[in-house]
């Protein structure tokens, strides 16, 4: 079922001269896919990840998730989609330093309301059990190893039980262990949870575990290749 | 009449000072919580979300700032009445108020102050373009 889709992306830097980030990019974002991006420093990789995040506007094109434009929403709603809708992980783990491990994952949880404190709680321990790291819980960032931080990040990124998550280079700062399980936890988030997973990635390692791999050059996209099932 | 005006232009002075004190604090935090705000952002608070922390952060410092008042103005005033001034022979105290009302006019001045120093550096803080901070963390 497809979840997002991007016609025609563009995002352009008004300037002298203006800087072309993204330019022309369509793609299709299926439930239950495990989609990588990939390409050289500086071709848009990100850039189109924050735009198919709805953390940046494109200046060309359209957005669409579950078939609705969400283009041109204004930035309250755009910040309620993303809070609902979609989970963000990052190269650096961007946990706020001065909460624990379980303050950072209970914050959106909070945020949107669905559970009282509680019960919000109750569900940002199971996360953090989920993602291995049961005990951890009173943890600030500072006394967590980049793996584990990484996975108190993937477990903020399921707080709300979004149906899209973006990573930006998650594993760009983890050991080869770490990364592969990492990577492991976003094949079983987009195969058995039926999630939409992107991930901007440089390690053909990963791109070769996806489902589909979008190549970019130059800020457009040049191929999209779904790749042979992996087991 | 003429006592009151001199009086509240004096607190009207320390206030607006008072409030500089605040907007600097809270323009301070701004600047120092850019890349907490910027993943706040991303993760989905808006700016109304943002604006409110800070307006918070503004609040509690008027609020530290009231109870100290309220006890240093107490104590002050305590000394300042206790002093006697012996005038033609006859001893003679200064002539304060220190009714219920004036708390409450000192307090309600210093939240409305607090309040609007607090909203311009929060209305900074709740347009942080996030993509700018995550860029430059990458």
């Amino acid at each position: 079922m497809r979840l997002l889709e991007g016609r025609g992306l563009g995002r352009v830097l008004a300037g002298d001269p203006a800087i072309t980030l993204v330019a022309e990019a369509s793609l299709a974002i299926d439930k239950g896919s495990f989609t990588t991006i990939v390409g050289p420093s500086g071709c848009g990789k990100s850039s189109l990840l924050y735009l198919l995040g709805l953390i940046d506007r494109p200046t060309a094109g359209q957005l669409l998730f579950e078939g609705q434009d969400v283009t041109a929403l204004d930035g309250d709603a755009r910040a309620r989609l993303r809070l609902t809708h979609f989970g963000f992980v990052f190269q650096f783990h961007f946990l706020l330093p001065e909460f624990s491990a379980l303050e950072n994952v209970m914050m959106p949880i909070r945020r949107v309301g669905r559970f009282d404190r509680a019960a919000g709680e109750a569900r940002a321990m199971a996360l953090l059990d989920a993602t291995g790291l049961a005990g951890k819980d009173g943890k600030t960032p500072d006394r967590l190893s980049g793996g584990e931080r990484q996975r108190v990040a993937i477990a903020r990124a399921l707080a709300n039980d979004p149906d899209l998550i973006l990573g930006d280079e998650p594993t760009g700062n983890l050991d080869s262990q770490n990364s592969a399980r990492v990577v492991e936890m976003f094949r079983a988030l987009a195969h058995e949870q039926n999630r939409a997973v992107i991930c901007v990635t440089h390690d053909l390692g990963i791109a070769a575990a996806s489902d589909v791999r979008i190549s970019m050059l130059d800020g457009r996209v040049v191929s999209i290749e779904r790749n042979a099932v992996v087991s | 009449m003429t006592r009151n005006v001199i009086m509240y232009s004096g607190v009207s002075a320390i206030l607006l000072v008072a409030s500089f004190g605040i907007y600097t604090a809270v323009s301070n935090s701004v600047s120092d919580k850019k890349r907490e705000i910027a993943i706040l952002r991303s993760v989905g608070f808006s700016e109304t979300d943002l604006q409110f922390v800070f307006v918070v952060e503004g609040l509690v410092l008027a609020g530290i700032g009231i109870l100290a008042g309220w006890l240093l103005g107490y104590g002050l005033m305590g000394v300042l009445g206790a002093i006697n001034f012996p005038i033609a022979g006859e001893g003679q105290h200064l002539p304060l108020d220190r009714g219920f009302r004036q708390y409450a006019i000192a307090a309600a001045a210093s939240l409305v102050a607090g309040i609007l120093a607090a909203w311009l550096p929060a209305r900074k803080a709740s347009r942080v373009d996030p993509v700018d901070i995550l860029r430059g963390a990458a």
